[in-house]
């Protein structure tokens, strides 16, 4: 016999096999939160979001709506998500803006959202990138921007693309890469720096490979640790991004957190993506092949035997805040992490002020262009009495690391709700700006909701 | 200065110590003044805007 099913939730989503918009509610169900879905033509779904249900509706609380998107480029036509441009209805102000600069790949992964190196496509021109970035500039405003792909790397031209991007005014520039060229090639890396680059985003998924042989079909740790060397030397600071797969690398989280801390101040932070199934993946997923915010976060605790806890980690203030979880640590003089951020169940959701200036994307804005860039230790100014606030505050400018995660939804997970607060977009070929995960979504056999031109 | 602060309650002079303040669960300490008499503790305008609202915002970045 089942257990009790309890409706808590309405909202819309999509058919994993048509794309259609349908109707869906959330439900808990033996403590666990799962959408459910009919579509007239393919049936049922019901997919885990969510293990832990109480989590799931205190971190639904204290959310921000904002609406202060400078330019609409599409009207409402057919209505979410098939719109996207973005449309009127989107409230998600940008925080980031990911443009791919390039298709190809050397490398073939077993997981990749983008499903590179499939499709047969001229890399954009130097032309078109600035005129995509010129979009940017007049919907978004000068916001981080990450060069993606594919792998940008791939592409010779990377230094000038992302120093046209800094000239037209991008703040942050930031370059999301296996790191292979970067290992191998420091001549390539010294460039990217002269041209402004602040950080790579760098794919890490652990630290022994057979965990890369399972995710990426390829032994990779070796030139991992050479790109994070190179970027020491280069004074380029790096984020460190697993995609995380149950049974295949989760049981090295806290693996990867200690590995960070040991090259503090050069990372800045982990930023894990738990897999989400879109673009290329290994099979239609059932419910164990998924891993949800609260699977991470009490993995961290265990794995980490508490120096990181579950309640160190706060949601998003935007719309939707079960889109992505951080936490912000200070690197101790005893090499242990100390948050400073916490999440108490009933109250408010975090400790400290807690009160923003600005926007909550604004935030976003500041504390990237802030922090993810590297930040030279200077100890001459360093306090000298280490028991003191004043030596504490200097320590937490460099000594920090950020951690973070957002899980990506998929056909099976997608909530449109969530979507029109989407606040990562991506500036299309033909000068729209898509949020992330409408961008990369597909369905059960592959169709993209959105395609990209030419 | 600091010599010039006497306590409001015991109009005694205000001492400079050194005084553990916790925040976010830390504690560290901090200069500011003391009352000898009944043990009120306080912290100079100058710290508070230079170091304690300067620190929150650098640590809380990420709220």
């Amino acid at each position: 016999m089942s257990e009790t099913e309890t409706s808590f939730a309405i909202t819309q989503s999509l058919c994993p096999v048509c794309l259609a918009r349908i109707p869906a509610r959330k439900v808990i169900q033996g403590g666990s939160v799962y959408l459910e879905k009919s579509c007239p033509q393919h049936g049922d779904f019901k997919v885990l979001i969510w293990k832990d249900a109480r989590l799931y509706q205190e971190w639904g609380k204290g959310q921000v709506s904002t609406k202060l998107i400078k330019k609409r480029l599409t009207a409402i036509d057919r209505g979410c998500p098939y719109d996207c441009g973005l449309c009127p209805n989107h409230e998600g102000e940008t925080c980031t803006v990911l443009m791919e600069i390039t298709k190809r790949c050397d490398i073939r992964c077993r997981v990749c959202f983008a499903d590179a190196n499939v499709h047969e496509t001229k890399d954009p021109t130097i032309d078109e990138i600035e005129g995509m970035l010129s979009t940017v500039l007049e919907t978004s405003g000068a916001c981080p921007v990450q060069l993606s792909g594919g792998e940008p790397t791939l592409r010779d031209d990377l230094p000038t693309i992302a120093a046209l991007a800094k000239n037209l005014g991008f703040e942050h520039v930031q370059i999301n890469t296996h790191g292979l060229r970067i290992a191998k090639d420091r001549e390539y890396l010294r460039e990217l720096k002269d041209a402004g680059v602040d950080l790579i985003y760098l794919q890490f998924d652990g630290l022994s490979d057979d965990v890369y042989q399972a995710i990426r079909n390829t032994n990779l740790l070796r030139l991992k640790l050479r790109a994070i060397e190179n970027c020491a030397e280069s004074k380029m600071g790096v984020i460190l991004v697993p995609t995380v797969i149950p049974g295949t690398n989760d049981h090295q989280l806290n693996d990867i957190i200690q590995f960070a801390k040991k090259w503090i101040p050069l990372v800045k932070g982990v930023h894990f993506q738990p897999i989400s199934y879109f673009g290329r993946y290994p099979c239609v997923p059932r419910d164990v092949d998924r891993i949800t915010i609260p699977d991470i976060l009490k993995a961290l605790e265990s794995q980490s035997a508490g120096e990181l806890k579950m309640n160190d980690f706060v949601p998003r203030r935007r719309r939707d805040p079960h889109c992505g979880f951080s936490a912000f640590y200070v690197l101790m003089e005893n090499g242990r992490l100390q948050a400073t951020t916490s999440f108490r169940f009933g109250q408010s959701p975090v400790l400290g002020s807690g009160c923003l200036k600005e926007s909550p994307a604004e935030h976003v804005r500041r504390f990237i262009s802030q922090r993810q860039k590297f930040a030279e230790e200077r100890p001459e100014q360093t306090p000298a009495q280490p028991n003191y606030w004043q030596s504490f505050f200097h320590r937490a400018k460099t000594h920090f690391l950020s951690v973070s995660g957002m899980p990506f939804q998929d056909v099976w997970t997608v909530e449109l709700g969530r979507l029109q607060g989407c606040c990562i977009h991506v500036i299309t070929r033909d000068r729209r700006l898509v949020p992330f995960c409408a961008f990369y979504l597909t369905s059960v056999t592959g169709e993209r909701l959105h395609k990209d031109v030419p | 200065m600091m010599e010039e602060w006497y306590c409001f309650k015991c109009q005694e002079k205000m001492q400079s110590r050194d005084l553990a303040a916790t925040y976010l669960e830390i504690v560290r300490f901090i200069p500011g003044l003391k009352c000898p008499k009944c043990g009120a503790a306080y912290l100079t305008e100058k710290t508070v805007v230079e170091v304690v609202q300067k620190g929150e915002e650098e640590i809380e970045a990420k709220l």
